[in-house]
């Protein structure tokens, strides 16, 4: 080779290599990487940045329109984790929002994909019609329950009179210990449908033959159902889980259409509280620490019932 | 205050504007504070509006169309929003990014106004206002409010005050009398509800409406004096006033059950529709709401009167101004925007204003001339009484902790979960976080 008797080849063949190998890279993947690149610059414009960006704001105290943003330090964050007692009644509630809006769907959605999953008759329309509270817009289903919850005229108060139970007939929305409880309920309403979809889809994939073996082993029902079936569809509900743990943290539409966070605070949540720092009181840099805390309690919170799944399937 | 000593002479003024109007009849029609300059220049004005609805929006629209009919070269690009929640989260985003409006019309609140003069994000109107004569026009007290740190940076436009209305059908079918005293409005609220009438409608839920309820008794037992002091010079609300205040409207009135049964559940809209349909006797709101029980066309004669004194107390109204017309100061033509401006207040724009919106401008017009509606001509008549004076409206000047702290803790006391003592607290140290935040601008 000519380059050889030139000097100074060794080092230029040996400092060109990394060139080539990277060249190389490219050639092998350039079309995948073609593929990949409208999503990720769309990802990084539209995730990536702003979140980069949200972090900055939240060390400062910005008050959404000023072009000078007051560098505060760990202020806001501070107060978020130690001093606000309505962040801390709000975080408690989607706490409790999350454990009662994912047992609630994932059992009626079980039950129902089950009964379904048996060939009943006329699956296809009931399948369709469970489902269909799932495509409607949240705001129209607050709306709708907020008629029915209505201690005026309501249905459910109307319907609560006229079987004898006048005593129980009272302002759901307004009273603070059926507030949340009664939001929770239109929640589980508008989501269980999809949980039974999700889960008839899994149950598609049951291995039969161990169910057969599990009836000549003299297993009943009930014992097919949690020892064979419930094992088998794990992955799905777990994907239920981890769905209903993120929406039960960043639940805010039906919370702010329907009470706005009252009577009080009792409805409050975080994002709904977020909200109301941000764009209402004029604490955005307080508000988008909060949003941040929200962010990372999500993923820690995912992670964690992630890895405790996998590590429950690995045993 | 100045500003109420002006209102007083809310006649005087009157009679000046007809004479003015009378003048103004025998001069060839030219286009309002149109310049010669301006008349060059085509111009396009994006104006940010909340007249949405009904005769509002077709108020507005009469009223674009004449000031482009007058003033060709300016076109006005309205964009309507449905109030000012909605301007609220918008304008802010917009106004940072310089996407923003114009001119816009747009709340006065501490909320709103502060934040963006703050952000030095409006533009002074201090040289318009001599420009055009508005600081001769404008009422003085509502020019004192628009401004901030010795700068005019609005032009209020809605003069309002909140009075009781009633049901006059009722009334006269249960032989009452409009109440001269406290002690003789609950004396009527008991005979309603003797006669299966819910007394007071409101509607707590959401936002609730107990923030606009607390300000009648409070205005009222704390007086002209006293209200100046907190809203214009940031005193504490700390004082027996305000809490008798609170217990009237949250305590008293629940447990005597004037209100319908679980008002933190109970919608705004709801709360309307149960004085619209007659099954609520009174309704303590702004005259703002003239326009809709209008509307509403009701099978009883609406009509309204002041809340009583309380024990001796003044007959204070809590008053407002709503919201009120700001250049932004990245407008693309400032000039153009005060020409307009200048029309919507000039003797023309009233009748409009009055007749069709139902809006009263805060500045002396001929009444007479106007064709109103009986409820209409009561409000004009009791703003242009020359000894009534008027406080100030709580749910108006709250800056929006304090407002926050009305919602949240009038819902907690019906609730039965909070002392009236601890909300008059709360709303103190609120009120001074604001004004120690700068996010309440002190004008005293």
């Amino acid at each position: 080779m000519w380059t050889s008797s030139l000097p100074g080849a060794r080092n230029l063949q040996s400092s060109g290599r990394p060139n080539l190998k990277w060249r190389g890279y490219l050639r092998r993947h350039l079309t995948a990487l073609l593929f990949l690149a409208p999503a990720l610059i769309i990802y990084i414009t539209f995730v990536a940045y702003p979140l980069i960006g949200s972090i900055g704001l939240s060390f400062t105290s910005w008050d959404g329109v000023n072009p000078v943003r007051e560098w505060v330090g760990l202020q806001n964050y501070t107060r978020a984790l130690s001093a606000d007692d309505i962040m801390q009644q709000a975080l408690l509630h989607n706490l409790i929002w999350i454990v009662l809006e994912t047992i609630i769907p994932l059992s009626i959605g079980l039950l129902l994909a089950t009964v379904l999953w048996d060939g009943a008759r006329g699956r296809t329309a009931f399948r369709t019609v469970f489902f269909m509270p799932y495509v409607l817009a949240t705001v129209i289903i607050a709306i709708i329950f907020g008629l029915i919850y209505n201690p005026l005229y309501g249905a459910l108060n109307q319907f609560l009179r006229a079987i004898g139970l006048d005593m129980l007939a009272q302002g759901w929305l307004g009273q603070p210990n059926t507030a949340l409880l009664a939001l929770i309920m239109v929640a589980a309403w508008a989501g269980y449908g999809f949980h039974m979809t999700i889960l008839l889809a899994g149950l598609q994939n049951v291995d039969m033959d161990l169910f057969d073996a599990a009836k000549i082993d003299g297993a009943n029902a009930w014992q097919r159902f949690i020892y064979v079936t419930i094992p088998q569809l794990s992955h799905v509900i777990t994907l239920l889980v981890s769905l209903s743990l993120i929406g039960g943290f960043k639940v805010f539409d039906l919370v702010y259409v329907m009470t706005a966070g009252g009577p009080g605070y009792h409805t409050e949540v975080v994002a709904t509280y977020i909200f109301k720092q941000s764009f209402q009181q004029n604490f955005v840099g307080y508000g988008t620490a909060l949003s941040i805390v929200l962010t990372v309690i999500i993923l820690l919170v995912s992670v964690l019932f992630i890895r405790l799944r996998e590590r429950g399937g690995e045993t | 205050m100045k500003g109420m000593a002006t209102r007083r002479e809310f006649l005087r003024w009157t009679g000046v504007a007809g004479i003015g109007i009378a003048a103004t009849a025998c001069v060839p029609a030219a286009p309002t504070g149109t310049t010669g300059e301006a008349e060059e220049e085509a111009v396009t004005l994006l104006v940010w509006d909340q007249w949405s609805g009904g005769g509002a929006d077709a108020g507005m629209q009469q009223l674009v169309e004449s000031f482009t009919e007058a003033n060709p070269n300016i076109t006005i690009e309205r964009e309507v929003y449905s109030g000012n929640e909605q301007l609220r989260d918008l304008l802010k985003t917009a106004l940072g990014a310089g996407t923003g409006p114009d001119l816009m019309y747009y709340d006065l609140g501490a909320f709103a106004l502060q934040v963006l003069v703050n952000a030095d994000q409006l533009m002074p109107m201090d040289d318009a206002y001599e420009q055009y004569g508005w600081d001769q026009k404008i009422f003085e007290f509502a020019q004192q409010w628009c401004t901030l740190e010795g700068k005019r940076y609005a032009i209020p436009h809605e003069l309002e005050f909140e009075p009781v209305y009633y049901n006059k059908t009722a009334y006269d079918e249960l032989g009452l009398q409009v109440p001269q005293t406290h002690a003789e409005f609950t004396a009527n609220c008991e005979a309603t509800k003797e006669a299966g009438y819910i007394p007071i409608t409101i509607g707590n839920a959401g936002r609730g409406e107990l923030r606009h309820t607390f300000g009648f008794p409070l205005n009222n037992l704390v007086g002209k004096a006293g209200m100046d002091d907190i809203t214009l010079c940031g005193a504490s609300w700390d004082r027996p006033e305000v809490l008798e205040a609170i217990k009237i409207t949250c305590v008293d009135y629940l447990e005597q059950g004037f209100y319908p049964p679980d008002p933190n559940a109970i919608p705004g809209q709801d709360a309307n529709n149960l004085f619209f349909t007659g099954e609520a006797v009174h309704k303590l709101t702004g005259t703002w709401w003239v326009g809709t029980v209008l509307e509403a066309e009701t099978d009883f004669e609406p009509d309204i009167y002041l809340y009583p004194s309380i024990n001796g107390s003044e007959v204070l109204p809590q008053a407002w101004l709503g919201s009120g017309y700001q250049v932004p100061k990245d407008s693309v033509d400032p000039d153009a925007a005060f020409q307009f401006i200048d029309f919507l207040y000039s003797d023309a724009a009233v009748p409009v204003w009055v007749e069709t919106v139902s809006v009263v401008p805060p500045m002396p017009f001929d009444a007479e001339s106007l064709n109103l509606s009986d409820l209409m001509k009561k409000v004009l008549s009791i703003l242009r009484s020359p000894d009534q004076k008027f406080g100030w409206m709580p749910a108006g000047f709250s800056p929006p902790g304090v407002y926050d702290m009305m919602n949240a803790g009038f819902q907690q006391i019906l609730a039965g979960e909070k002392t009236p003592e601890q909300q008059m607290l709360d709303l103190q140290e609120q009120w001074q976080a604001a004004i120690d935040g700068g996010q309440y601008g002190l004008k005293c």
